[in-house]
């Protein structure tokens, strides 16, 4: 009763109930063709709305900016297929091991660049997620470049592959909440508050005993274990990766966007960016298909300004001031009547 | 009693021109330090040198008789000396009461406990009414107090304060002036920039005067004042002497 | 022995090539302390426009350059008023993030326009080359260094000589005290913005010739100048034309020695140990690197 209570009296839970809610459902009414469509937006919607939250975690708490999240994103879907393809080895075991190197590769990204401060950090992280990508592309011997490589069909709860769909949601929502649940963590902790006064001045927190250096890195290994676990679901979900598909610029700007979009340094904001971008994105994606290249980019850059020009805080924090408003006016109103 | 700080032979140079030049003096534990001189004349580099923002060029700096000279901000900060800004520096998106928990971070790693140190240094600056608000709604008064609020959290033994008083009304300098005198009655010792002149000589048993990056002269306010090398300092440039 | 001096010439060509794009880059962050990642961006553009200037009405690149020089320049207005401008003072989270919009709706609205479709510029004395029997100069490589050094030339005569120039100059090195002498810092940033955007208009005309067209030619490009830039020391204007020969030597040997591809990987490498080991640039002891 008092979880009800709670519920109705907690926006941000009543929100995520809801999506919990339907997603479920959805999932749970057996695919037909149209089903099919709805089954792979949810999924996709759950997974982007991890991978920004994880995003989140350095770029809207911490405000470093990542442009290069899809190498993590890569590193753990290639780990666990060329594991379980050449060495046989289990997804969940490659899963650590995908979880093991995205963390060894923040900390040589991070380590230089968090020393110092201006946008070395920004510009090194858009480096390196193109450097992955074409030795992603020329070191076909191990990685079939740009042949790609498709996953192992063993089915099963071991080999992390499934026939039902429904089975891949729980996979997302698992991991969702498991990086909600971090982010929550995060929010209440030190490092938490560490990293938003990092954000806000970093002579500042320094001079107030924060290492710095250390928080951000510590924030930038978190971000980009859980992006590794998002590319492994990803693999495991499409069965077949490739340097242009989990390397891809595009996959940092869409975590970055999804962020900005929904609301940086928020708990929520990357989960309603998620809940609006993803469908928006398969939308245009189904009506103009191939016909119209670079659309959808365009229409994610153009929604990307508008919201940096307008609503830089993003529309949860933006809305939620509104609501806030809207109550007090009542509220005022209430009394005079 | 041996100083609780020794600042010995510290030179500071940029592009080769020294802004601290060759400048040593003791802080006595539990004393009130008074830091003046003209626009310019080095006391903020000075406060950088110590607090770890710039390197030092030449000399030593040692707390407690070990060296603390080549220590990083936030290394010196949990050695317990803490700085404020003359630009303050709020973090705005925050509410007042974790702008101060930041600052308790420094000695607990425990939320609750961060959280209820805050609140007493909240109020105990008298920001208490605030404590919910964001840090960028604050009036400069509040945002000085705030500033000072949050070194004060971190449970320091050397307190070095950077114009804390400049822009300040002149009944919110005379608080200011009696929220020194408490924390220096809870047993820290104080350096402290001013341009203030009524507020350093009521406040500072000592003064030091930096002119040019050098140490011109020391001694107690009356010593200083009639001092014929400070008058000079300051007639030389009177218009930006605040007196 | 000759295999050598030929890799050596062909570096400091392309060299000049490398830097001509960069200067424009390092100009903006001097003034602004932006990273403009929409840089490769404009580069692209101003290679379509030349491409078209010579598909359509049969337009020598290279005379094409007097065109592009006041259209870019004005592109670099309008593109700075309507998106830079108004979040100027706000956290340079927002202005690298504007950058990074444009540098994406760049991209794809010519992918949109013109598809992806790799196009290059015909003109009969592209093949040509002068030189010894041994050792070539490609025309179009030695027309585009040329081209560099002038461009490099003109902007210092503007930054020296000029009272916007020197309002630049001010800007870079103090914004502060700019501000107090009286210098219009929005003016300032809008003309230095859009100034940029024109050299790396100029060096769009370069190298039309020389490269092939496409909708993502500018990410090549525009990594390579952040590395110069970074090189040069952020902001230092001869800085970056010596971080371009650099980079160019680099590029030209690494091309020869290992497999097409791994360059981007090579400048990677540069920018990491850069970064390591002198993060203000290899002669800047300025504040780009910020405290300690």
């Amino acid at each position: 009763m008092s979880y009800i209570k709670s519920i109705i009296n907690n926006k941000a839970k009543l929100f995520l109930t809801l999506i919990a809610a339907v997603a479920i459902m959805a999932m749970l009414v057996p695919a037909s063709a149209g089903n099919a469509f709805i089954q792979n937006m949810i999924i996709m919607m759950l997974l982007w709305a991890g991978l920004a939250s994880a995003w989140n975690i350095i770029g809207g708490y911490a405000g470093q900016l990542s442009l290069g999240h899809a190498g993590f994103f890569g590193i753990g879907a290639y780990t666990v297929v060329l594991l379980a393809v050449k060495l046989e080895v289990s997804p969940w075991l490659g899963l650590i091991a995908a979880v093991f190197l995205a963390v060894v590769a923040a900390v040589i990204i991070g380590w230089p660049c968090f020393r110092l401060q201006g946008p070395f950090f920004a510009l090194a992280t858009v480096a390196v997620g193109e450097v992955l990508r074409i030795l992603a592309i020329n070191f076909s011997d191990l990685t079939y470049g740009t042949n790609g490589i498709s996953v192992k069909m063993e089915f099963g709860l071991g080999f992390m592959l499934f026939r039902e769909k429904w089975a891949y949601g729980i996979m997302a929502i698992a991991f969702l909440a498991l990086v909600l649940y971090a982010v929550k963590k995060l929010e209440k902790s030190r490092l938490g508050y560490y990293l938003v006064a990092i954000r806000e001045d970093q002579d500042a927190a320094r001079s107030l005993g924060v290492k710095a250096s250390r928080a951000k890195l510590t924030a930038y290994m978190i971000s980009a274990a859980f992006t590794a676990i998002g590319g492994v679901i990803y693999a495991q979900y499409i069965l077949y990766i490739d340097p242009d598909s989990v390397f891809a610029s595009a996959l940092s700007m869409q975590m970055v966007l999804m962020t900005i979009v929904g609301g940086m340094g928020t708990l929520w904001g990357p989960v309603l960016g998620a809940v609006l971008m993803v469908p928006l994105d398969q939308f245009i994606r189904a009506y103009f298909g191939g016909s119209v290249h670079g659309l959808h980019m365009v229409i994610y850059a153009v929604i990307l300004i508008l919201v940096i020009l307008v609503i830089p805080r993003g529309i949860g924090p933006t809305l939620s001031d509104w609501v806030k408003k809207y109550d007090k006016k009542a509220e005022s109103e209430g009394d005079r009547i | 009693m041996k100083p609780i700080l020794e600042v010995k032979k510290v030179s500071k140079l940029f592009g080769g021109l020294p802004a601290v030049n060759n400048v040593s003096f003791d802080l006595a534990e539990n004393e009130i330090l008074g830091l003046i001189g003209p626009n310019g004349a080095g006391k903020t580099t000075l406060f950088n040198l110590i607090s770890g923002y710039h390197e030092i060029s030449k000399g030593d700096i040692l707390y407690r008789g070990h060296k603390i000279s080549g220590f990083l901000p936030e290394q010196v900060c949990s050695q317990g000396i803490v700085r404020t800004f003359q630009v303050v520096k709020p973090f705005g998106e925050m509410t007042v009461e974790e702008n101060v928990m930041v600052g308790a971070f420094c000695r607990t790693a425990d939320p609750n406990r961060a959280r209820v140190k805050a609140q007493e240094t909240i109020n105990f600056v008298g920001l208490d009414k605030y404590a919910a608000m964001q840090a960028r709604n604050l009036t400069i008064a509040d945002r000085k107090r705030l500033e000072f609020a949050r070194a004060l959290a971190t449970e320091p033994k050397i307190l070095m304060l950077d114009e804390v008083m400049a822009g300040l009304r002149p009944n919110e300098v005379d608080d200011s002036l009696e929220l020194i005198r408490k924390v220096r009655a809870s047993g820290i010792t104080i350096i402290i920039v001013e341009h203030i002149m009524r507020a350093i000589m009521t406040i500072c048993e000592r003064i030091l005067v930096l002119d040019h990056g050098e140490l011109i002269a020391e001694g107690t306010p009356q010593e200083v004042t009639s001092n014929k090398k400070v008058i000079e300092a300051y007639l030389g440039k009177e218009e930006s002497a605040d007196v | 022995m000759e295999i050598w001096m030929q890799i050596l010439v062909n570096g400091i060509l392309t060299g000049g090539i490398f830097a001509l794009i960069s200067i424009g880059l390092t100009l903006i962050f001097g003034v602004m302390n932006i990273i403009n990642f929409a840089h490769g961006e404009f580069l692209m553009i101003s290679m379509y426009l030349v491409y078209w200037m010579n598909v359509k009405m049969g337009m020598d690149p290279y005379v094409a350059i007097i065109f592009i020089i006041p259209i870019m320049f004005v592109v670099g207005l309008v593109v700075y008023k309507a998106t830079l401008n108004p979040i100027i003072e706000r956290s340079e989270l927002f202005t690298i993030l504007m950058t990074v919009a444009l540098m994406i709706l760049l991209q794809n609205l010519a992918l949109m326009l013109w598809n992806a479709d790799i196009r290059s510029i015909n003109i009969d004395y592209a093949a040509s080359a002068i030189g010894t029997e041994n050792i070539r100069f490609g025309i179009t490589k030695i027309a585009s260094f040329a081209i560099a050094i002038g461009t490099a030339i003109g902007l210092m005569i503007i930054l020296s000589r000029t009272w916007i120039g020197k309002s630049i100059k001010a800007t870079s090195q103090n914004r502060t005290a700019a501000k107090l002498m009286g210098v219009d810092t929005i003016r300032t940033y809008t003309i230095a913005f859009a100034l940029g955007i024109a050299t790396v208009g100029i060096a769009g005309a370069a190298l039309a010739p020389i490269f092939s067209i496409y909708p993502t030619v500018g990410t090549q490009f525009g990594t390579a100048s952040f590395v110069v830039v970074v090189l040069g020391g952020l902001g230092n204007v001869p800085g970056a034309i010596i971080g371009g020969l650099i980079i160019g030597l680099i590029d030209s040997i690494s091309g020869f020695l290992l497999p097409v591809g791994f360059k981007e990987a090579i400048y990677l490498g540069v920018f990491l140990l850069v970064l390591l080991l002198k993060p203000n640039g290899l002669f800047g002891q300025g504040a780009a690197g910020g405290g300690r």
